[in-house]
């Protein structure tokens, strides 16, 4: 049985639909990629699987399973209770998601599972070491905007992974930070991965970090899957055409004259149509 | 070869200066400094670097959005900025701005955020009538058709003018950003991470209208991007920025292929590519001569107290197989399995060739012991004192070195650290005689670096400034705690980029300072007598 299992899922906004049919299986210890351009509805799939829908979207069809547990047919009530115990989002930008009024010690605090007020200090610190965070204890008590951007995001790491989850659900992590810090955060989140072995769902619309990181991969479009294989499959001999027009439109640091071939318009009509005969 | 359309010699640019009422001026922070780059006609060059490089402060610079304060600008020619215009450092002065007025329609800018930069109550079609109004582009000629021809310019349809802002996607904001800065048929456009932050598609086709524009109306573009990956489709030539100076600047393929600055070098090794490797996250920051702290067999002198004693506790705890811990005193040692206490003063050279006997395993050698006199230089008894500095700092590590490079070769390379000061680059002063024992330790490490380059045995020296230990207890705060100072250092040598490490804010800000200003640092230095 996987971990995470997403069945036909559909979700309607205003009566529109912005995914379709959405199947997926994460398993524990995996990373699963999910990747497409803005719109494709890959962070709306990360919201649903969070129990975080916007108030007005609808789930028309489908189920999401978690270690085989309906989340859907659970109560609001439930569902949160479950899900604040096993499921934990690293979002994209760290200075948003930190409350700028509350040291990162206190909100570290709050998501560590129940821990004597006593030791409480001393966890938050071992996880701040355990991002590498140097002067720890010092961090600790600072608010968020006298850290650096990586460092905020590593604090948001150290809290999303405080909470002994089993899923984690990471949107875009590394898109705002710099391509040293990038490798440096990317690595750390999957040691932190390997080392407590839960399932990560890996949202971006990076391809290149996708192939360093991702042991399985989700293309989508238009909020229907396109593809869905194995990470080096996907890279390498990717079997649909869009994803080999994403493959075309990424540019790369060693080659010249890549990433400037944008998606066909062609193809892009060709998955409208697709979709709208309820092919997919 | 042309005339350039933008040249700059030595610009600089500094942050917080005051002047202050019968107070010294502050004279600020050094942001830019020694900027000199051509930009030849229709050519795009990129600027790279990571944030706070201050490369979008040199964008802003060259559009007359920040002040310059030192150097020379020349726009097609013409002296926009001079060392005369430069001279005061009234920043409330604005007659600088004017000299960019006659320019003004020349010079462009797109910038990241076009929701942020495109002002939301005007439509699309307004916001683009402003600059064609400013310029007299017009020229009675009616506003409708210029835009319809702006916007198809860019790809998108005259449909769009009627729009506000917040109803089109981000890939097409950015093109209304772009037709904003064509509107006044400029000559050189500064475009500030115009692509970051949109999906592949969007970016193809913004990079390709890019180069379109340039081929067809020779315009100049200034790329400022922290994404190697999108310099390499666009531009022509690549200007590496790190803290405030330029790395390198060459034709973009021969800057990625053959990097000259072990920063570029850094980056380009940090930059993905869409291949799939899942062991790339693990190997390729690594420098060419990185290692492992697991299972290595270390070497630390002056192990029993203070950043020694950290170094120990911290090798161990990244699973070293042995650490050999040297001191005169081993009787404060912590009792482990894996720690050999070994009795050894530095300053005597037969004990340390007997140590280097003894320890014919070590792969990481750790010059920690060093001696702090706390004396002034001309200050008795300061003869003794001055000799017993350079003896355990200087000549101590000299003779550790010697023993055991012959050590470290035999098992395979190795490392060692030099652990210094920043002292060792900048004299304080009543501690000029610490100072000279550890600078002639830094002069050692760089000769020694290029010895052992040969047998693959990396050498860098590791500068905080003050420490929290015994040794320093006289320093006032802020200090470093030593195990920040010690996981610096252990990271840099898993790293292995061959670079001296400097430590917390204190070393990494006047080790900047020496980069801009060496003797603005020393005249800093110099007000701490007591």
């Amino acid at each position: 049985m996987s971990l995470l299992e997403v069945d036909t899922l559909s979700i309607e906004v205003h009566g529109a639909p912005v995914l379709r049919n959405v199947s997926l299986t994460i398993n524990a210890a995996e990373i699963g990629g999910v990747v497409g351009e803005s719109g494709a509805g890959k962070s709306m799939l990360g919201k649903a699987i969070l129990g975080v829908l916007p108030r007005d979207a609808r789930i028309t069809h489908g189920a999401i399973r978690l270690d085989g547990q309906d989340l859907l047919s659970l109560s609001a009530r439930h569902r949160r209770k479950l899900q604040s115990r096993t499921t934990a989002f690293i979002p994209q930008d760290p200075l948003t998601a930190l409350n700028p009024c509350r040291t990162i010690g206190a909100q570290l605090a709050e998501v560590l599972p129940p821990t004597p007020r006593a030791h409480r200090l001393a966890e938050v610190i071992r996880w701040l070491d355990a991002v590498r965070i140097p002067s720890a204890a010092k961090v600790a008590k600072s608010f968020p905007h006298e850290l650096s951007g990586g460092m905020r995001q590593r604090a948001l790491i150290a809290a999303a992974f405080a909470s002994h989850p089993r899923l984690v659900i990471a949107d875009e992590p590394t898109t705002a930070l710099d391509a040293t810090v990038q490798k440096d955060v990317l690595r750390l989140i999957r040691e932190l991965q390997q080392d407590t072995g839960v399932g990560l769902m890996f949202v971006t619309h990076d391809l290149c970090v996708v192939a360093k990181i991702c042991q399985s991969v989700t293309v989508m479009h238009g909020g229907r899957i396109i593809e869905q294989a194995p990470c080096d499959q996907i890279i390498t001999a990717p079997r649909h055409a869009y994803t080999r027009a994403l493959l075309a439109a990424t540019p790369r640091h060693d080659e010249t004259g890549r990433g400037l071939e944008p998606i066909p318009p062609a193809l892009l009509e060709q998955l409208i149509t697709e979709a709208g005969t309820g092919n997919g | 070869m042309a005339d350039p359309l933008l040249e700059t010699r030595s610009l600089g640019i500094r942050l917080g200066q005051r002047r202050r009422f019968l107070r010294k001026d502050e004279k600020g922070f050094p942001v830019l400094s020694d900027i000199s780059f051509k930009v030849q006609p229709g050519e795009i060059l990129a600027l790279v670097g990571e944030s706070g490089s201050g490369k979008t402060t040199l964008g802003r610079a060259i559009a007359g959005l920040a002040k310059i304060q030192s150097g020379t600008l020349l726009f097609d020619g013409d002296p926009v900025v001079e060392p005369a215009t430069t001279a005061t450092i009234k920043t409330r002065d604005r007659s600088w701005y004017r000299r960019w007025t006659r320019h003004r329609k020349d010079i462009q800018m797109i910038f990241q955020d076009p929701l942020s930069s495109l002002n939301p109550r005007r439509t699309i079609g307004q916001s683009l009538a402003v600059p064609l109004r400013n310029f007299g582009i017009l020229q009675n000629a009616p506003a409708d058709d210029a835009i319809d021809a702006l916007l198809t310019q860019v790809g998108l349809t005259p449909e769009f003018k009627s729009l506000y802002p917040h109803r089109i996607s981000g890939g097409q904001r950015q093109r209304v950003g772009i037709a904003r800065a064509l509107a006044s048929q400029p000559r050189l456009i500064i475009a500030d991470e115009v692509v970051s932050g949109l999906d592949v598609s969007s970016q193809a086709r913004i990079l390709k209208l890019l180069l379109d524009l340039r081929d067809t109306h020779g315009l100049s573009v200034l790329f400022i991007t922290h994404d190697l990956a999108v310099v390499r489709a666009l531009a022509d030539r690549v200007l590496v920025m790190e803290r405030g100076k330029i790395r390198e600047i060459g034709p973009v393929d021969q800057v990625f292929q053959a990097p000259k600055h072990s920063y570029t070098a850094k980056l380009l090794r940090s930059a993905p590519s869409p291949e799939y490797d899942p062991d790339w996250l693990q190997h390729s920051t690594k420098g060419p001569h990185a290692m492992q702290i697991e299972n290595s067999v270390a070497f630390v002198t002056g192990a029993n107290r203070g950043i020694g004693a950290c170094f120990v506790q911290a090798l161990l705890d990244r699973g070293a197989a042995k650490v050999y811990a040297a001191a005169r005193d081993t009787s404060a040692l912590p009792k482990d399995d894996r720690i050999v206490p070994v009795a050894l003063d530095i300053t005597d050279a037969g004990a340390v060739a007997a140590a280097a006997a003894q320890a014919g395993d070590v792969t990481l050698l750790i010059n920690n012991a060093g001696f702090n006199s706390n004396s002034g230089a001309l200050k008795s008894p300061a003869m003794e004192d001055a000799r017993r500095e350079m003896d355990v700092n200087y000549f101590g590590t000299l003779s550790m070195i010697r023993a055991f490079a012959p050590v470290l070769k035999a098992n395979g390379g190795g490392g060692i650290i030099n652990m210094l000061s920043i002292l060792s680059r900048v004299a304080l002063p009543m501690m000029g005689t610490l100072c000279a024992s550890k600078a002639a330790g830094l002069s050692l490490t760089q000769a020694v670096r290029a010895e052992l380059k040969a047998q693959g045995t990396q050498v860098f020296a590791v500068m905080p400034g003050a420490v929290d230990t015994d040794m320093s207890k006289d320093f006032p705060p802020p200090k470093l705690d030593p195990a920040d100072v010690v996981r610096a250092a252990l990271n840099g040598v898993e790293a292995g980029d061959e670079n001296d490490i400097y430590p917390g804010d204190m070393a990494q800000g006047l080790r900047a300072g020496l980069e801009h200003d060496p003797k603005e640092v020393e005249e800093e230095m110099s007000g701490y007598l007591p």
